[in-house]
């Protein structure tokens, strides 16, 4: 798998990484076939879609985008990601229609919305729970072997920084080397 | 003969709807099992007719101690309300036991 593959971490669980099919699982207790290239959670209608819209755009070859199980109370968040879907942001970043309490986007832009609009096809299981009836959606997705979208879209890069703390005593005095009357030899590297 | 007094105060819960929501933020916190780390992001709060609707991320530490990350999240993200620094040490150590048992972390509230 390409280390830029899903640069956003969450609460999912990652597969096929050649795999065309994304599941988002509301409130259900269900469990993709390994087949697919990434499942998990969908909570609040806000920072979780982003990070949903961030990780699928990342990984070209997924084609699919499928919502299932009841939607989460009071959040809709699995509404409102079909609605981000068709209908976009307004100028407040609101998600246009979104029937959830905040469903506002504020760490993508708009372009990373536009891609998400053209790579994905949304196939809408809001209230369907029974395991083979989501199974058949995504071996039938599967079924048709969509060519990949191109090249990944990183909309958001995580980036290590350097983890010594310069200020942190212990550490320096770790790699301090005392002589036998006390006093320095060698300082830390 | 008593020299000094002190008070004993004893320890009361503020109700969830009493919590005053810290202006410089919130945290999301996840256990990432397949890395065997905690994760925590620091998002800036959005506010739309006065009202916090999401956040801008602006920092993710992560690590697999409880302590570690509440020493992290001091030294990087300063000036929070005190007991959002308390709440923090609490789900972070909830987190670390999670991770340590292999058990589901769900981030609860303030």
């Amino acid at each position: 798998m390409k280390d830029e593959y899903y640069p956003w971490g969450g609460e999912f669980t990652t597969c096929s990484a050649k795999g065309c099919v994304a599941v988002v699982i509301l409130n259900v207790d269900y469990t993709p076939p390994d087949k697919v290239a990434i499942y998990g959670p969908l909570k609040t209608e806000n920072i979780g879609i982003e990070k949903i819209v961030a990780n699928v755009i990342s990984n070209p070859n997924i084609r699919y985008l499928i919502v299932c199980g009841d939607d989460i109370r009071g959040h809709r968040s699995g509404s409102s990601l079909v609605a981000l879907h068709k209908n976009g942001i307004d100028e407040q970043h609101r998600i246009i229609d979104a029937p959830g309490a905040i469903p506002f986007i504020e760490n993508l832009n708009n372009e990373a919305i536009d891609r998400f609009q053209k790579q994905i096809e949304i196939a809408n299981l809001i209230d369907v729970k029974k395991r083979e009836d989501i199974d058949k959606i995504i071996d039938d997705c599967n079924a048709k072997s969509p060519p990949s979208f191109g090249e990944p879209y990183i909309a958001i890069r995580i980036t290590p920084t350097a983890t010594t703390l310069l200020d942190d005593k212990r550490a320096l005095h770790s790699k301090i080397v005392m002589n036998y009357m006390g006093k320095i030899k060698k300082r830390g590297e | 003969m008593v020299d000094k007094e002190v008070p004993l105060i004893k320890a009361k819960k503020i109700p969830q709807k009493d919590v005053i929501l810290d202006p410089k933020g919130f945290f999301v916190i996840e256990v990432d099992k397949k890395q065997s780390e905690i994760r925590v992001e620091y998002y800036s709060n959005v506010y739309k007719n006065k009202r916090i609707v999401s956040g801008i991320l602006e920092k993710v530490l992560s690590g697999s101690k409880a302590d570690a990350l509440c020493d992290t999240i001091v030294k990087h993200v300063p000036d929070l309300l005190p007991a959002h620094y308390m709440y923090l040490g609490r789900e972070l150590q909830n987190a670390q036991c999670a991770l340590e048992k292999n058990t589901k972390y769900v981030q609860g509230g303030c």
